[in-house]
């Protein structure tokens, strides 16, 4: 028997020395899937917005246009025709992000359901160049770059910014935000772990897993989602009496971000966040909450250990575009009628 | 009981070899398609009239009836319902021919196979089994040659082409069955040619085509079109002392003489004067007075390149003239290209030179350190890729210097 | 299955694995790379190396990078060493040696001249060679016992000439060919390639024909010769990218390398030699770098 074992294991061990070893998150596939050498194919320009650096055959989001079928390699951030959004974007077939269609001049050309990228949609007719809560851009949003969110943006140039990231990626384990390739989706700095397809149909076993930070003052902190939001919208995150003077108690001027509702569940509406009873809550794709635990282990519950429920501007908005006003996740303005929905209700259990 | 045992079993091994014998007849006779020669020939005429292969010469298998050495009666891969491709089928029974031919320069037919653009492989008028008049099927390829002049040289009138060519390979690219001038001297003998050349500054007379046109031309004599300088005014101006060399070239062709100052260049030895390989010092169809038409000249000695061109399943259009991407006299530029790999691309593809993959001194082949050019993917001689690519450039091209992707 | 049957396959299977992966490495068997000579190491990638001279006295490699006008050397080891350029003046070198007395000779296309250079005492000798008051184009050249063989472009022929360059012996090119294209001084002969006929003539010293050695394989473009310690006839193909082996009777033995740029491939040669260490040297235009092999 001991014989049988030690000719079964040499026998894998020769079959997998034999097979060559993949790394899995790169981008796979043929470089002339992506890459055009002179953009001409039968004397007809490949791309029809012109050449694009890095000899890509099409921008950004002309590579990153479709339509999710849970099932594609390439996330699809805007879709030509109405995408399934569902309730609350998470049944339908937008992803994380949501979509940028319904801000897009091709789609529903809303101001307020996305944020306004170059070449998706002209600057937002009311706000112009200038974010909520922060200060003027240079120029309009774009996908990467100084003015973009993906990428460094510390580089102007967008392609530049996000070069090499998308080769060098590996979309598993805990992306530690140390270069574009190891952030989370190629936000630089910013730290998480990717759900493979994107958050297509997530529920609480898959899903992306956000990095939040408890904090105690109203100072800004790196590493999380909400601070890559700050980065434009600072106002909602971070400053001297801009959010709450007396944390965690007192008048909250602002919205918390990058607070754990653990210091305050014990006997208030928080505690029966997503239906729960205080203590390993099931998390929710509806109203999601990050974490400060940076382990590989998904957060499937919350309230489990502390930082492990850290209110985020992901809880409440997308961050690409969504069919709602301040690209919230649900139809707030409608509720309490019938077509509306209170995502807000999800932690604040007594407001429903 | 043991009676009955042993009728059954000898009853088992008669049936077992009568299987074994009439397997055998069957495998015999499928495999002796002569023994059924007549039998076959006999079908095949049922459907496919006789009377269409009978002529003066008739192909010895089907005058034998052996339709079924080349021929599938049942299916094939191959048109016609041949057994196997034209020219392996022909050089089943005509073996010595098959290395033979390759030998120097093939007749490009010769060179594909294709045996029947000239001969008709069952029964034809015209000797050889030529499937039709000579000079008709030459012409058939060779259209742009010009057939009509004031002077026609009585063989190419009369079509008889292989009275100097040989139809199947020669040693030279005009195909000519030996030296030039042992053919003019076989019917123009040499004694009388000396008397009506008996001015020529040389004692000796040969390399007739120099001068004369041996298809025909419009000049008497069959004199080529454009004339040497030298030989138009005065003989003596190259034949004053002695043996003519490339020098003698080189004393009033200075441009050529510096770029004889190159890396590679064509100065072909022959005791002297390289440039008479190419040139004629004396008369030619061009101004250059190449001795042939340029993709001919150049096969000369470059065949296995324009095989390979002729092979590929990708090449560059318009190949014909050498020395719009080559500088035929000297260049220091690999391959002998007129400029570097880029600049000499980029004058027709200009679009392919404005975008395009890093090339030039700043982007550099990690594999060798050499400056990437359009040549550093292409082959503009051919290859089996699209594009001319020297790999699939699909990805295979690619990895050969991003090997992390 | 018995334990032993269990052993035996699963042995098998090992055994072909490791074979399969032999095999591909030993394509070039018996030739395998030792080392390349590139010019990054001097600033500069080489641009179309010519030919190369292997100094067995110093044990160095000197390599002719012809397009950048300079010469390289590199020790046995494939370490780089120094750039010579006679300051700036050399224009083509073609070819090179070192002679006994530490005079350097360079072949230079640029100016069809051969240049005695005198290292020590600094002083350049310009040469412009004839042949009966035909202007010579040298191209190869290679040393013998104090005599130099030179190619020539202009006559196709070899020609042996004394330090003080005076005309020695005269190896001429057979008349129904065009010229030699390359020829090396080894095993007490001088062995010379003809590219249209496939033929190599061998030669005594005293430019008296001894040997006409047809080559039985068909080539595309036979460029350069090497004659090995066994009597091994090597020609580099210079389209096809590959080496062939002739016994000392013309017989084809084997072909090695292909066309490539990565490490033991070949891209348009135009040299082939071996150096006092029984060392194949192939000098690549293509790829602009030389590489050595061994068995």
């Amino acid at each position: 028997m001991r014989t049988k074992v030690y000719a079964i294991s040499i026998l894998f061990i020769v079959i997998f020395v034999s097979i060559p070893i993949y790394s899995y998150g790169k981008v796979t596939g043929q470089c002339s899937n992506c890459h055009t050498m002179h953009n001409s194919q039968n004397g007809i320009a490949v791309s029809k917005t012109g050449p694009n650096e890095e000899l890509l055959k099409d921008t950004c989001i002309g590579c990153h246009t479709g339509t999710n079928t849970g099932t594609n390699k390439t996330p699809y951030v805007l879709s030509i025709s109405p995408p399934d959004y569902g309730v609350t974007g998470t049944t339908g077939n937008t992803l994380a992000g949501g979509n940028f269609y319904w801000v897009a001049s091709s789609g529903g050309a809303d101001d307020r359901c996305g944020h306004n990228i170059q070449g998706i949609s002209p600057p937002d007719a009311t706000l112009g160049l200038t974010p909520p809560g922060g200060t003027p851009l240079s120029t309009e949003l774009t996908c990467a770059g100084t003015n973009g969110c993906h990428g460094d943006r510390s580089i102007q140039d967008q392609y530049k910014a996000i070069y090499g990231a998308h080769h060098a990626h590996v979309d598993t384990g805990w992306q530690d935000g140390s270069t574009v390739a190891k952030s989370y989706r190629f936000l630089l700095g910013v730290e998480g772990m990717e759900d493979p397809t994107w958050e297509y149909h997530p529920d609480q076993y898959n899903h992306n897993k956000y990095y939040g930070v408890d904090r105690t003052t109203e100072a800004d902190v790196s590493g999380t989602i909400s601070h890559l939001c700050a980065e434009c919208h600072g106002y909602f995150h971070h400053g001297t009496g801009q959010i709450a003077p007396d944390i965690p108690h007192g008048v909250w001027l602002r919205h918390p971000t990058d607070f754990d509702m653990n210091d305050v569940k014990n006997g208030t509406e928080y505690q029966y966040y997503n239906g729960g009873t205080g203590l390993d809550n099931p998390y929710s794709v509806i109203s999601p909450v990050a974490t400060s635990d940076t382990s590989t282990t998904l957060n499937t519950v919350v309230y489990h250990q502390a930082g492990d429920a850290i209110v985020m501007c992901l809880s409440c908005h997308r961050a690409h575009g969504s069919p709602y006003h301040a690209i919230l996740r649900w139809d707030y303005k409608a509720w309490p009628g019938s077509n509306g929905y209170n995502g807000c209700a999800v932690c604040h259990t007594a407001k429903n | 009981m043991k009676i009955t045992v042993s009728l059954r079993y000898n009853r088992t091994i008669l049936k077992y070899i009568g299987i074994i014998i009439s397997f055998a007849i069957f495998i015999i006779l499928s495999f002796s398609r002569n023994s059924f020669s007549y039998t076959s020939a006999t079908i095949c005429f049922k459907c496919h009239k006789k009377s269409h292969f009978v002529g003066k010469i008739v192909h010895p298998p089907v005058a034998k009836g052996q339709c079924i050495i080349c021929h599938n009666p049942h299916c094939s891969k191959y048109k016609g319902l041949l057994r196997d491709k034209e020219a392996s089928l022909c050089y089943n029974c005509h073996k010595k021919y098959k290395v033979l031919f390759t030998q120097g320069i093939e007749h490009e037919p010769v060179r594909k196979g294709q045996c029947l653009t000239c001969h008709d492989p069952h029964c034809s008028n015209y000797s050889n089994l030529i499937n039709g008049r000579l000079a008709d099927k030459c012409f058939k390829c060779h259209k742009k040659l010009i057939r009509h002049f004031a002077y026609i040289h009585p063989p190419f009138k009369k079509g008889q082409c292989v009275v100097c060519h040989d139809p199947h390979h020669a040693n030279n690219s005009l195909l000519l069955k030996r030296d030039s001038d042992d053919i003019c001297f076989s019917c123009h003998k040499k004694s009388k040619m000396l008397r009506v050349h008996k001015n020529f500054p040389t004692k000796d007379i040969g390399d007739c085509l120099s001068c004369h046109d041996p298809h025909g031309s419009n000049n008497k004599y069959m004199m080529r079109k454009f004339l040497h300088g030298p030989y138009k005014q005065n003989c003596s101006i190259c034949h004053n002392k002695g043996k003519v060399t490339a020098e003698d070239c080189l004393r009033c062709h200075k441009d050529i003489s510096k770029k004889l100052l190159s890396i590679h260049n064509h100065l072909l030895g022959a005791q002297g004067n390289g440039c008479i390989i190419c040139h004629s010092p004396h008369a030619g169809d061009s101004k250059a007075l190449l001795r042939a038409p340029q993709l001919l000249l150049c096969r000369t000695c470059h065949e296995d390149t324009y095989e390979r061109n002729q092979d590929s399943l990708y090449v560059h259009p318009n190949i014909s003239n050498c020395a719009e991407c080559h500088q035929v006299h000297g260049s220091s530029r690999l391959a002998m290209l007129k400029e570097d790999g880029n600049k000499v691309c980029t004058r027709c593809h200009a679009t392919q030179g404005k975008f395009t993959h890093p090339i030039g001194a700043k982007a550099r082949d990690p594999r060798t350190g050499q400056e990437m050019t359009c040549v550093t993917c292409h082959h503009p001689m051919g290859t089996n890729y699209k594009y001319e690519l020297k790999l699939s450039g699909k990805e295979d091209l690619c990895i050969q210097c991003h090997k992390n992707y | 299955m018995t334990k032993l049957t269990l052993i035996r396959s699963i042995l098998v299977i090992v055994i072909l694995t490791i074979s399969t992966a032999v095999s591909c490495y030993a394509r070039s068997a018996p030739w395998h790379w030792i080392l390349t000579l590139r010019g990054d190491a001097s600033g500069k990638a080489m641009d179309m190396p010519y030919s190369l001279y292997v100094d067995r006295m110093t044990t160095r490699y000197y390599v002719v990078d012809t397009y950048n006008n300079r010469l390289l050397s590199f020790s046995k080891k494939g370490k780089f060493l120094h750039v010579f350029n006679a300051n700036r003046t050399l224009k083509l070198p073609m070819a090179m040696l070192h002679d006994t007395n530490g005079i350097l000779w360079v072949v230079e296309r640029g100016k069809n001249v051969l240049v005695k250079i005198d290292l020590k005492n600094k002083k350049m000798t310009t040469f412009h060679l004839k042949y009966h008051s035909l202007t010579l184009f040298p191209d190869r050249m290679h040393e013998f016992n104090g005599v130099i063989y030179l190619l020539d472009k202009m006559t196709g022929n070899v020609y042996a000439f004394n330090k003080q360059l005076e005309l020695l012996h005269c190896f001429k090119v057979p008349k129904s060919s065009s010229g030699f294209i390359d020829f090396k001084v080894m095993r007490g002969a001088l062995w010379a390639l003809v590219m249209e006929t496939q033929t190599v003539y061998r030669f005594d010293l005293n430019g008296k024909l001894r040997q006409v050695i047809h080559l039985s394989k068909e080539m595309e473009f036979p460029y350069s010769l090497a004659i090995g310690p066994t009597g091994m006839i090597y020609i580099a193909d210079r389209h096809k990218n590959c080496i062939f082996v002739f016994d000392g009777t013309g017989e084809y033995r084997y072909t090695f390398l292909n066309l490539g740029q990565d490490r033991g491939k070949i891209y348009y040669p135009s040299e082939i030699d071996f150096d006092p260490w029984g060392r194949l040297c192939i000098v690549e235009e293509g790829n602009g770098r030389v590489e050595i092999f061994g068995r």
